[in-house]
């Protein structure tokens, strides 16, 4: 059940990314709901489900994207490994864990797509506009990740019970 | 059965990259077709995308209905003012349009349209931040085709970079990828148009020979030499002029005519007799 859950609110937060959100960009730039998803996969579920939900995410953005594609996908991965990595050792229900967490990693994930297009040959001038750019995305992400995270830390506790009471009454 | 699996983990790890890797670089370029998956995946989402699109364009328009109900009584004024003004330019267009067809006539000049028009609605945009590009409600079925021009009245939007079944993908002008041969309206000479600007809104026109000119308030207009787009067809104006190192040439920071961020209809260029008018 959970898996559906995490498919479905991937499918929203793409189509919301796709046709919704442009609306409601802020200064030209809106947020990497789907990088958001996986930071936040990253700090809710075990490691290995959030590495999964990190490729889904990543791959169904790059599908859409039909430039580089994987690239999306191995960034996500990435980063979830990075931020799931880093809240075992800290205490995840702190606030600042979570901002930060959500913060760098969404300027990682970022740095790292652009590293990444750059080896295959899109290259964009490193300027002052570009981290710019990576800073708002971040700050943003940060935001509103952390808005969410308690709903959906609820939202995927619930659903572990559901899943075990499945399992157990067959 | 553990000692197993992770006894594979590492070459399957390693195979896995290499597969990203191959996938990665040949996507990195443009594709005659997209694969069966990404079809399928981008015509899911069409249906969803109109949707959020229309719920989003109609809550915008009601804001801003809202907004504008103060001041409606002016623009009423200005707008009948503008009315008059336009129904004498109308029959002066007319008068013109009547000796155009009569000098036509006389010099047997042939009627010929060189290209169809398909409109279609704008439903969606790059879930990147990195990409410039829009998703369109047409695609394969409705006779489009990567590598066709897309445009509106005000001028051009970008060419066609993939599409599906149902819906295509449009690489914006200012994308980092876009490169647009062009034309200063005022003197003729050929100059390539780039986006990839770090405002995300401008373009920069770089001269292809040494005695171009471009000075601030030229119009930029499509070449025609490439087979992508129609000549003649407006891309923005020229609002500075840049020189580049040793002041050996320039680079012109051109404002396109098409603002992206208020997409909503846009044409696509289909070769004649291709499509619906």
């Amino acid at each position: 059940m959970r898996f559906v859950v995490c498919g479905l609110l991937l499918l929203l937060a793409l189509v919301l990314e796709t046709a919704g959100v442009p609306g409601i960009a802020f200064g030209g730039v809106k947020p990497e709901l789907m990088l958001m998803l996986t930071l936040l996969a990253a700090m809710i579920m075990p490691l290995g489900e959030a590495v999964g939900v990190g490729f889904a995410a990543g791959l169904a953005q790059d599908l859409v994207v039909g430039r580089f594609i994987t690239l999306h996908a191995g960034v996500f991965v990435l980063v979830a490994l990075a931020v799931g990595l880093v809240v075992q050792r800290f205490y995840r229900e702190n606030f600042l864990v979570r901002l930060c967490c959500l913060l760098f990693g969404t300027a990682l994930g970022e740095v790292m797509y652009l590293l990444g297009a750059a080896s295959f040959g899109l290259s964009r001038p490193w300027t002052v506009n570009l981290w710019s750019r990576i800073a708002v995305v971040s700050i943003v992400n940060a935001v509103l990740g952390t808005l969410l995270y308690r709903p959906l830390a609820r939202l995927y506790r619930r659903l572990l019970d559901h899943d075990e009471l499945v399992k157990r009454t067959g | 059965m553990l000692e197993h699996i992770l006894r594979w983990k590492v070459p399957l790890i390693i195979l896995l990259v290499v597969i990203m890797v191959g996938t990665i670089h040949y996507t990195s370029s443009s594709r005659l077709t997209i694969g069966l998956l990404e079809g399928i995946g981008r015509d899911i989402l069409v249906p969803f995308q109109w949707a959020f699109t229309r719920v989003q364009r109609f809550i915008l328009q009601t804001v801003e209905n809202i907004h504008t109900l103060s001041t409606l009584k002016e623009r009423n004024a200005e707008l009948e003012k503008q009315v008059k003004e336009l129904r004498a330019e109308v029959l002066e267009l007319r008068n013109y349009r009547r000796e155009n067809e009569w000098l036509r006539e006389a010099l047997d000049f042939k009627n010929e349209r060189e290209h169809d028009l398909l409109v279609a609605e704008v439903i969606g945009r790059s879930p990147s931040n990195w990409e410039s590009t829009i998703i369109l409600n047409k695609g394969f079925a409705h006779g489009v085709q990567q590598g066709m021009a897309v445009v509106t009245s005000e001028g051009v939007v970008g060419s066609v970079i993939s599409c599906s079944r149902y819906s295509s993908t449009v690489l914006l002008i200012v994308d980092a990828q876009s490169a647009t041969g062009g034309l200063v309206q005022a003197t003729g000479d050929l100059v390539l148009v780039e986006g990839g600007q770090a405002d995300r809104e401008t373009l920069a026109a770089r001269p292809l020979s040494r005695d171009t000119v471009v000075e601030v308030g030229d119009v930029i207009v499509t070449s025609g030499v490439s087979t992508v787009y129609p000549k003649n067809i407006p891309i923005g104006e020229v609002i500075a002029v840049e020189p580049r190192q040793y002041n050996l040439s320039f680079t012109a920071v051109v404002r396109p005519f098409v603002d992206f961020n208020r997409l909503e209809y846009v044409l696509i260029v289909l070769p004649q007799g291709n499509g619906e008018n």
